[in-house]
């Protein structure tokens, strides 16, 4: 891509025991540390407030294989935390990647 | 007199002229004023009568030439006062060990006065400006033709020229020493290079070589004595070196060498200024030595590991043409995260296993570059060794999976196809595919219809359990099997720069190039990738295509052919 689009993860209060990732942008090798910098604080100051991590991915415009490794991290950090990571809304193009990574066994993704 | 500096004819003493201007007769001023006028200047002031006899000398003059009294000039100051030269010239002239600025002035009807001042100070200032000014462009130079290449031989030539071209009739740079050899170069200031090594203990030979070598702090020149250095040091016909000066080209932590300077007997010795810049001049000689030797070594490391990361030549398969193409995301780099690789049974497995097929392998790890392609080429060995006691592609990707889920990487995610070939007498070829969460291979008929296989299975090394379902796929003779990568379909170009290529452009170039050998195929569809992107970033891109083709036939059914 030629010009280079930020990645935003907004973290939003969605109801008891519920954090919410709002994440808007591009999500690929250049931005998925972003991603993986955020985990540790997330977890940190959520830690025993929460059971349900839900991440909203309908405002993401790319992701690459470095992108789905930060989510694989999401997941794997959510799992380690005892919480469960639902995806609540994604683009077609982000469902057809996990379709054809067969990583919509792994990830709670919304019914069409 | 409040001027010391009257300026020609512009201005006379005003206490002279009034008095000039008093009497009928040329007045003689009184010599009381006079002498009070001259001694008040700091110049030195010769009043001289119209014959150019000297009438009065103030102090200042006569410190700076004792031997000047009235009367007629003294014989050894006489170039000092020389009455040719026009009145408000000022001229330099120099009287013994200094250098005086002298000027002729009228100074009243009746006298000339001499103006004399020493400039000796002024003028060493300005030569030392000069000189320094001199040795920072020097330097200046030097630090631009270092820098210039990272290359260890240039980086030796240009710090031998330069100095040979600066400091000295000789230079001779000495390299870190390789085993029992030192490579050195030499510049002579008419651009002469001369190259050639020598055993390590002739650097003993030389004085303070050895020491330099090591990286001892430099002598200085006075106390190497240029008489011990061995005739191979100089250049033929160079003659016995007058002055020697020795000085360790400093690298990053470990010494880059050594500069040998030479001059001849009758040129000057190294004074203490020229010992400094040949040590700050070494300073930046070895500092760009040092690097492009770190360079080269690094750049050599760097061939020897990506030589097995780099896209293989694909070995000929019975019954079908292969053809790949690779572009690594980054520029410089020719490596990155996706592969391919074509491998057959060896001879041991295939004499154990007859029903041993060639495989096929495209696949994409997790990320860019030099950390990517590391853990493509672990997983094509990984492939290579599985292959050694496992064929089947249904049982081949989760023994990968496994093997990934323990690699101490992180991300060591991967997308791949795995194909096991099978070419039949009659020209067609059956396929069988296992696609592990990669892109769906397409299909390109010899008709142009293009069909995308339906394949389903996991990204590999995320999770224990991943399902793989293995689809086969059978070509006729000319139909053509595309394995790609992401990097393909999703590379972002076109005419607004921001469109991602997508399957669907890519199925439409492919169905344009039916009939067409399989080398041209993917030729074809790098290029009109290549031309998607334009000039944007991209990721690494691969395709692999295997084109099944009619067995060419054998000699005796040619010959029954022919008849």
């Amino acid at each position: 891509m030629q010009e280079k689009t930020q990645l935003n993860v907004e973290v939003v209060p969605a109801g008891p025991g519920v954090t919410r990732l709002v994440m808007t942008g591009d999500l690929d090798y250049h931005t998925a540390g972003d991603l993986s910098a955020l985990l540790p604080g997330l977890f940190g100051a959520q830690a025993g407030q929460g059971t349900v991590m839900e991440a909203d991915l309908s405002g993401l415009e790319f992701i690459d294989s470095s992108g789905v490794a930060a989510l694989i991290h999401l997941y794997q950090a959510c799992e380690q935390h005892e919480m469960a990571l639902r995806i609540v809304a994604l683009t077609s193009y982000l469902r057809h990647l996990f379709q054809v990574t067969a990583l919509d066994r792994l990830f709670d993704l919304p019914t069409l | 007199m409040t001027e010391t500096r009257p300026t020609a004819g512009a201005v006379r003493p005003a206490g002279v002229s009034r008095t000039g201007q008093a009497g009928k007769t040329p007045p003689v001023p009184d010599p009381a004023l006079l002498h009070a006028i001259i001694e008040a200047s700091t110049e030195g002031v010769v009043l001289c009568d119209a014959d150019g006899r000297f009438v009065m000398v103030n102090s200042a003059a006569a410190r700076l030439v004792p031997e000047l009294a009235a009367g007629d000039p003294p014989a050894a100051a006489r170039s000092l006062f020389d009455r040719t030269c026009p009145v408000g010239e000022t001229r330099h002239t120099a009287h013994g060990d200094r250098l005086l600025q002298v000027r002729r002035e009228r100074f009243s009807l009746v006298h000339h006065a001499w103006y004399l001042r020493d400039v000796t100070g002024d003028s060493a200032r300005t030569d030392a400006l000069l000189e320094e000014r001199r040795r920072n462009e020097f330097l200046v130079e030097a630090s631009r033709r270092l820098s210039a290449s990272l290359n260890t031989r240039r980086c030796a030539r240009a710090t031998a020229e330069l100095a040979a071209s600066f400091l000295t009739d000789a230079a001779m740079v000495v390299l870190p020493p390789t085993g029992r050899h030192a490579s050195w170069l030499r510049a002579l200031p008419d651009g002469t290079l001369q190259e050639g090594t020598i055993a390590l203990g002739d650097t003993a030979a030389v004085p303070g070589l050895s020491e330099a070598l090591a990286g001892f702090p430099p002598v200085p020149s006075r106390w190497l004595d240029p008489a011990q250095a061995p005739a191979w040091l100089m250049p033929e016909g160079f003659g016995q070196a007058g002055h020697l000066l020795v000085t360790p080209l400093p690298g990053n932590g470990v010494p880059a060498g050594a500069l040998v300077l030479a001059r001849r007997e009758d040129g000057p010795a190294f004074d203490e200024a020229d010992e400094i810049l040949v040590r700050v001049f070494a300073a930046r000689a070895g500092a760009a030595i040092s690097a492009a030797v770190l360079y080269q070594e690094q750049s050599a490391t760097n061939a020897t590991l990506t030589g097995d990361l780099l896209p293989p030549a694909l070995p000929p398969v019975p019954g079908v043409e292969i053809a790949g193409s690779l572009r690594a995301s980054q520029q410089t780099g020719l490596i990155g995260g996706d592969f391919y690789d074509v491998y057959l049974p060896d001879a041991v497995t295939a004499a154990a296993d007859p029903g041993r097929r060639p495989l096929l392998t495209l696949g994409d790890v997790c990320g860019k570059g030099t950390g990517a392609a590391v853990l493509a080429g672990q997983v094509r060995q990984c492939l290579r060794a599985l292959l050694l006691l496992e064929g089947e592609p249904e049982r081949l990707v989760p023994l990968i999976n496994r093997s990934l889920l323990a690699s101490p990487a992180r991300n060591a995610y991967v997308t791949l196809v795995l194909g096991a070939l099978r070419p039949e007498p009659s020209g067609h070829t059956q396929v069988e595919l296992a696609v592990a969460g990669h892109p769906a291979p397409l299909v390109l008929r010899a008709d142009g219809t293009v069909e995308e296989l339906a394949s389903y299975g996991s990204m590999l090394g995320v999770l224990k359990q991943i399902v793989v379902t293995i689809v086969t796929v059978d070509l006729a003779p000319g139909d053509v099997l595309l394995l790609y990568s992401d990097g393909i379909t999703e590379a972002f170009g076109g005419p607004a720069g921001r469109e991602m290529f997508g399957a669907e452009r890519l199925k439409a170039a492919l169905a344009t190039c039916a009939g067409m050998p399989v080398a041209a195929v993917v030729e074809r569809l790098e290029q009109i990738s290549t031309e998607w992107l334009a000039h944007g970033e991209h990721d690494d891109r691969a395709l692999l295509a295997v084109q099944a083709v009619r067995p060419a036939p054998r000699a005796r059914d040619r010959e029954r052919a022919a008849r």
